[in-house]
């Protein structure tokens, strides 16, 4: 056992302890003590005699311990509360800071706690000598901190900073690559310098700017790796190993199966496991509560297990091993394993579940009700884990640290439960995904995988859309539909042809989220969402992507929840309208007033045309070359590109070629006319005299 | 010469004396005015003044992510050098119409204590001190539902200057969204 490893992670509980002592006898000293503040004194002075005597630092045990002896008389009233006995606790908390300073420093201990021993022991200082002896403990000349405090917030800050340098980084880069556009410049420059000199100092001036320019191009590749190995340092400083939680399992695990009459054989792997430190304040309750119930309810008592024909000892077996970014823990034991049916039982007896909906829950899903608030299978309860509350906490923090459990069980066999955690809470990896024109990041450890679908493979399922996916039947949600709280119009649920579909697994529940594009696998450092925003619905924080921008991030879980309320997708019927709007064609608008366009599309939709709308002859190339239409609608006056030069370029284009164009514009004189039809125009109204009935007539006529 | 010898040195002096203690007095009185500088910023014709000492810069309009189930005034985030922060607009809030913010619009960094927010602003003025003694209530019997966001107002040269106060405004509930937590409240 690396001793010096155990040491250095007492050092850091200790001081918490030690600050957390120093401030409660301060605030005993200025206006007496609450019982929660003693109580919380006497925690902290027993932790600390107790985690002191397991690294084998006798002497700072003692002394913890007769000031838990000495706190204990003052809360019993044996003693009375004085500023001197407050003192004598402040001098004794030096004694044990000094001890630990000589302890961190890997020194021999030479603090001379003998006399505040007595002095704690007597209830009082005896004489000024110890006063000074303590002083001068807590300054002892050798000692040298190997290792310091920070906090989370100051990491998150330092982080921060390294983000920022990296996103610098890029702007030199783009810099760098303005720069190299200038050589052509200068080589177009140079050719029409005639006189000899003149030509001969550029040319010296431009191989110096090449020159210049790759070495900026040297500094900056050499600045942005210095900058990725510094970030990946801040990132591991708050990594911790799993022992740091473990230990403390042991101990009290042991204690349990004694209580329970039953005998364990408590075994870990992958101490060394490197977590996050918020992760493993998450995670330790949790594993706390599933340890706990495999020895209260899985493992039996010896005489039913040699009965069963099992060793007598009950195994219970922590492991934890690195996955990419995750960590994978089970925590598994040999006990009796859960009954589905007896499960279904207990939720139906506590309301959990009507008998009918216990009845028709396959035994697999049956047992991740043990998950539930307000479940136990137990007949009576025990102050161990039979208060119904033990699993719920795994969930609760399952939940918050986005985690992912699985559960299996067989009878008479035993019990195995999978965590699936992220390593760091502060970096994942995640599917950026685009919804209702904003980029949001879904973590991937939730993504089974992405579906490419057409519409007609949606199915329909007690009025919800679902989609077969490997003999399972899917319910669909759509990101957007739920983040807006609004159901969208038809149209945008249905991006053109197949649409994306994300697989998500939560707790092996399949659910399809219907996204508007995938865009692809991206690392992500999570960040807060600020003092305003303390919580939202479906969203669990933020990111920014590589220009800086923010990004939010999908809570899954949310979305889980949701996913029986929501109304669920629409994209058969968008698809039946897009069919039935495909029959009579599909039109291009284009005209670069708001006012016009808008009225041309709404007067062609509702004779059932479907419509796009392009705001200037650019776009509309843009938008011709990606789909097909059956005709174009357009204004002549626009900016950059005049309908009659668009109209040209359609026709100068193979795949455009005999593209439909009618022209609409308020120039009325025979001349332009002349000009529409020489450009390759079919019709031309003239919006002066504009109604409906002529551009409908004309649109008919024309596709048709 | 001898005229020079006219003049009377100890009363000249005494004079100088006098007049450098009268100007160092007013100097001091002028000091003694209370002043409060405000960064005055502008919607149209409505002039607000943010108290400088809250305010912690002035940024161009970077790109706004909006934010699912928000208010209007809560238009969305912006990334604050690797930080992320809510942008407020207050123009519903004070009931003035609200189209897209322009290009030219502004964002107010203005913190007080933990609570921190970027507002969106039509434009920036600079900064002014505003004397205390000519801070006027708002007028009388005025039933706007912001009124208290006021702690009263100025008439300058360019019109008349509401001051809001931050730290009333920072306080308001609906500039804290706290989705979940109202959920866990309703489910208990």
């Amino acid at each position: 056992m690396n001793k010096n490893k155990y040491v250095e992670i007492f050092a850091r509980e200790a001081e918490e302890h030690l600050q957390l002592m120093r401030q409660g006898l301060l605030a005993m000293e200025k206006g007496g003590a609450s019982g929660e503040q003693f109580n919380q004194l006497l925690r902290s002075a027993h932790t600390l005699k107790g985690s002191a005597r397991m690294v084998d630092l006798l002497e700072l045990s003692t002394v913890a311990h007769h000031m838990e002896d000495l706190l204990k008389e003052l809360q019993g009233g044996g003693r009375e509360l004085s500023p001197a006995v407050v003192d004598l606790l402040l001098v004794a908390t030096d004694a044990i800071e000094a001890l630990l300073a000589q302890a961190s420093a890997g020194g021999t201990l030479s603090v001379n706690v003998a006399p505040i021993i007595e002095a704690l022991r007597a209830g009082a200082l005896p004489e000024q000598t110890i006063e000074s002896a303590a002083t001068n403990a807590a300054h002892p000349g050798v000692e040298r901190r190997r290792s310091v405090r920070a906090s989370v917030e100051r990491l998150d800050q330092l982080t921060n900073c390294m983000g920022e340098i990296l996103l610098s980084r890029q702007a030199l880069a783009e810099r760098q690559r303005q720069l190299l556009t200038l050589i052509p410049v200068m080589d177009s420059f140079l050719v029409q310098l005639h006189r000899t000199e003149n030509h001969q100092r550029m040319k010296e001036l431009r191989s110096s700017f090449v020159r210049i320019v790759s070495d900026l191009e040297q500094d900056t590749v050499h600045l942005g790796y210095q900058a990725e190995d510094i970030y990946q340092r801040a990132m591991e400083l708050r990594l911790l190993p799993l022992a740091t939680i473990t230990e403390d399992f042991e101990r009290s695990l042991r204690d349990l199966a004694r209580t329970l009459g039953k005998e364990l054989d408590f075994t870990v792997t992958g101490k060394e496991v490197e977590l996050d430190r918020t992760v493993l304040d998450l995670i330790k309750p949790m594993l706390l509560h599933v340890l706990n119930n495999a020895v209260d309810h899985g493992i039996e008592t010896p005489e039913t297990r040699l009965h069963a024909g099992k060793p007598s000892f009950g195994r219970v077996h922590l492991s934890a091993q690195y996955e990419g970014a995750f960590i994978q823990i089970v925590v598994s034991d040999d006990g009796q394993g859960i009954d589905p049916a007896k499960v279904r039982g207990a939720a139906v007896k506590r309301g959990l579940l009507s008998a009918d909906e216990a009845a028709r829950l396959s035994d697999e899903a049956a047992l991740y009700l043990v998950l539930q608030p307000g479940f136990s299978t137990r007949e009576f309860i025990t102050d161990v884990s039979g208060r119904g509350v033990g699993l719920d906490v795994v969930k609760t923090n399952l939940d918050q640290v986005k985690g992912n459990l699985t559960l299996s069980s067989k009878i008479g066999q035993g019990t195995e439960m999978r965590l699936r955690v992220p390593s760091s809470l502060a970096m994942f990896t995640g599917l950026l995904v685009e919804a209702d024109g904003e980029t949001y990041v879904i973590p991937q450890q939730y993504i089974v995988e992405i579906l490419r679908l057409a519409p007609t493979e949606v199915r329909t399922e007690l009025g919800r859309e679902v989609v077969r996916l490997r003999e399972r039947t899917i319910p669909l949600v759509s990101l957007a539909g739920l983040l807006s709280g609004a159901s969208r119009s038809i149209e945008d649920e249905l991006p053109e042809g197949r649409v994306s579909v994300v697989v998500l697994n939560f707790r092996d529940q399949l659910l399809g989220c219907l996204v508007d594009r995938a865009i692809g696998l991206h690392d992500v450092v999570v960040k807060g969402l600020g003092s305003q925003l303390k919580s939202l619905d479906y969203i669990s924080g933020a990111t920014l992507l590589g220009a800086g921008t923010p990004a939010l991030i999908v809570s899954v879980a949310d979305l889980y929840g949701a996913r029986q309320t929501s109304e669920g997708t629409r994209l058969r019927e968008a698809h039946a309208a897009r069919q039935a709007s495909a029959k009579r064609g599909r039109v291009l608008v284009v005209d670069d007033s708001i006012t016009t366009r808008t009225m041309e599309k709404n007067i062609l939709e509702t004779h059932g045309y479907d419509v796009t709308i392009a705001v200037s002859g650019f776009d509309a190339l843009e938008k011709l070359s990606g789909n097909s239409f059956d005709l174009m609608v357009s204004d002549v006056e626009m900016p950059g590109m005049t309908g009659f030069e668009l109209t040209k370029k359609v026709r100068e284009r193979e795949e455009t070629r005999a593209l439909p164009v009618i022209i609409v514009t308020s120039l009325a004189s025979a001349d332009d006319r002349r000009r529409g039809m020489e450009a390759g125009a079919q019709a031309y109204i003239v919006k002066g005299t504009f109604d409906q009935g002529v551009l409908l007539e004309t649109v008919e006529a024309l596709i048709d | 010469m001898s005229e020079s010898q006219n003049y009377d040195i100890p009363k000249i002096l005494d004079q100088m004396r006098a007049d450098y203690w009268q100007s160092l007095e007013t100097a001091e009185l002028t000091e003694q005015v209370e002043q409060t500088d405000y960064m005055v910023v502008a919607f149209g014709q409505q002039r607000l003044g943010l108290p400088a000492a809250t305010c912690r810069e002035v940024l161009k309009l970077p790109r706004i992510v909006k934010v699912p189930r928000l208010p209007r005034h809560l238009p969305g985030i912006i990334n604050l050098r690797g930080e992320i922060v809510a942008v407020t607009d207050l123009r519903p809030l004070l009931q003035l119409a609200a189209g897209e913010p322009t290009a030219a619009f502004r964002l107010v960094v203005i913190a007080d204590g933990t609570q921190k927010t970027a507002l969106l602003v039509e434009r920036v003025e600079g900064l002014r001190a505003v004397a205390e003694r000519t801070v006027e209530a708002l007028a009388e019997g005025v039933s706007h539902e912001a009124v208290d966001l006021f702690r009263g107002k100025v008439e300058d040269a360019a019109g008349l200057l509401m001051l809001l106060d931050t730290k009333r405004l920072l306080a308001r509930p609906e500039l804290v969204i706290d989705q979940k937590g109202t959920a866990n409240t309703l489910a208990e």
